[in-house]
Formats: C-alpha cells, structure tokens, sequence
C-alpha cells in the first residue's frame, strides 16, 4: 500500500510537470503569434502612410492592396430595391405566387462592404484609426503571453505562489482591461468614422456604434485570482521552513 | 510584547546533540523516521521555521526521547 502511494504521487508530480511544459509551449506560440500579428500592423502601417511595403508585396495582400470595411446600406437609401416577392392566395391557404412554397419576404438590413483603391490612399490620421485594433491587439497578446509565460516558467522550477507571480496576474488583469476595452472601442467606432468621411457615407448607417464591455468581466476575474494568488502567497510563506 | 522581543524569544533545536549521544546518524534517522535527510538537515542546523507534531512525534519515537529533550526556547532578558 506504501509502494502504490508513492507511485500515485510520483505520477501525479509527472502529470503536473506535464501539464505546465504543455502551457509553456502554448504560451511560446502565443508570443510568436503576438509578434507575428506586430509585425504585420507594422508593416501595414508603414505601407499606410509612406506607400513603401516590406517583406511582401502589397499585390499579394488583399487586404493591403484593396482595404474594405462592412457596412450597412440605410433602410431609406432611394437606391435600396429588396426583392418583392409576391404572393397568392390558394385553397391551401397563402402560397407564393411563382413557386408555389411557403410565402416568406426579404427585409433588411442590408449588409455591404465599402472598398477603397488601396491604403495609401486613406489619410494618415485614417490609416491610423484603421490599424490601431491591430496594434493594441498585438501588444496585448504579447505582453500578455509573456506575463503568462513569467508564471509558468515559475511553476516548472516549483515556485507558483510567489509575490512576483502575483503582480503580474494585477499587471495581466490592468492589460485585459484597458486594451480589451480600448481595442473594442476603436474596433467598433474607428470604422463608422472612417466609412462617414468616404464618399459612400450618404448611403450607410453611421449614425448608431455598439461596443462589448466583456474585457472589463474577463480582467475582474483576473484581478479576483490575483487577490487569491496572494493568499497562496502568505500560505507559502507560512510554511516555508515548516518540517 | 514588542515585535524586537518575539525575535529573542527563539526555539533551538537539540537534534544533533542528541544523535551524537546516541551514536545515531541523519541517514539512519531519516530511515527510521521517513523524514528526509534534507529536512532533518534543515531541523538539525536550526533553519526550520515550524515543526509538525507529526514529525516531532516520529523523530522523538525513533530517539527514545521527550520534545524537551529536543527542543529549548531561548528567553530574553526580563
């Protein structure tokens, strides 16, 4: 009965050990994505606002080369003509006139998506507007991932309730909560901005944004698990030294 | 009591006195006890900060001795 607890316990040491490698790998693809995604808002920003693009050609770029936003086409644009389908009335009851199926009608709203000749030709304080999602989403990850990355280098050498751990889960839950909430904002108005300085802006709705207020939820959590991470902190230090 | 008083107040720990005594070595006590040599190492150059009873009791069972035999407390000056 001895020899099986100490092998339970040794296999769940291994699981463990494990299971924070595996964090670590997913934490260092993380970090490259975040730096990959940098990268990119770089280079689409320096093509924004000089023409010059580096390492790949805006040709093989769409995005680049031919930037668009979606939009949505006013109810009342005159131009607006929905499909009216027609309906008449059977033994069987209303049917629709040229298939005969289950009458149904098309309504908005109407989706579009607005394009321009390319970035250059967006104005530097648009271009900025444009990117800056991009950006903020790019620092957040790779900050973030590398605070991330901090903890469980820490958890591997068997140091997990340690004070620096706990600052950086406050610095994680600052990061979510003011970059999430940023990028949201700039994500859902920066392009109503845009698309109301282009010449399509009589045609679209630009006059109503939404944003999601979920990073502030997600960093009060964070925040909470640094107040416990601290608690794990004092009952460690408690016990360090304890035989 | 001040916090400076609480510092003199410290407890020491006799564990090598009485292995010498007895002729009994960590690695043996650490057989007889289940306590790691490097616990009882860290029990013996006094740098443990907190005993469990369960170790006191186990080390007191392999040594044959009472925890006063083990542990003193050192006062401060009244």
């Amino acid at each position: 009965m001895g020899a099986l607890k100490v092998t339970t316990r040794v296999t769940g040491a291994q699981d463990g050990r494990v299971a924070v490698a595996i964090a670590e790998a997913g934490l260092w693809v993380s970090l490259l994505g975040g730096l990959l995604g940098l990268l990119s808002a770089l280079r689409t920003t320096v093509y924004g606002l000089t023409g010059w693009s580096f390492l790949v050609a805006p040709r093989w770029l769409p995005n680049l080369y031919m930037p668009s936003l979606p939009a949505t086409i006013r109810s009342d644009d005159p131009g607006l003509q929905l499909p009216a389908l027609a309906w008449k009335d059977t033994v069987d009851g209303t049917v629709d006139a040229a298939t005969g199926l289950l009458p149904v009608s098309i309504g908005g709203p109407v989706r579009a998506v607005v394009e321009w000749p390319g970035f250059t030709t967006l104005t530097p304080m648009e271009t900025i507007v444009w990117l800056s999602p991009a950006w903020i989403a790019a620092v957040g990850v790779l900050v973030g991932s590398w605070l991330l990355l901090r903890i469980a280098r820490s958890a591997r050498k068997g140091e997990v309730f340690t004070l620096p751990n706990a600052h950086r889960l406050r610095w994680l839950a600052l990061l979510i909560a003011v970059a999430g909430l940023a990028h949201n904002a700039v994500a859902s108005w920066g392009p109503i901005w845009i698309l109301t300085r282009s010449a399509a802006a009589s045609h679209l709705e630009t006059d109503h944004w939404t944003m999601s207020f979920s990073p502030a939820l997600f960093a009060l959590v964070v925040a909470a698990l640094a107040v416990i991470w601290e608690g794990g902190v004092r009952l460690a230090q408690d016990s360090d030294g304890l035989i | 009591m001040s916090e400076d008083d609480v510092d003199l107040h410290q407890v020491t720990v006799h564990l090598d006195r009485i292995l010498d005594t007895q002729g009994v070595t960590i690695v043996e006590l650490a057989r007889r006890t289940g306590i790691t040599v490097a616990n009882l190492s860290v029990l013996k150059n006094n740098r443990a900060k907190a005993i469990r009873f369960s170790t006191l009791t186990a080390i007191c069972h392999a040594l044959a001795c009472q925890p006063g035999d083990l542990l003193s407390v050192t006062l401060g000056d009244g």
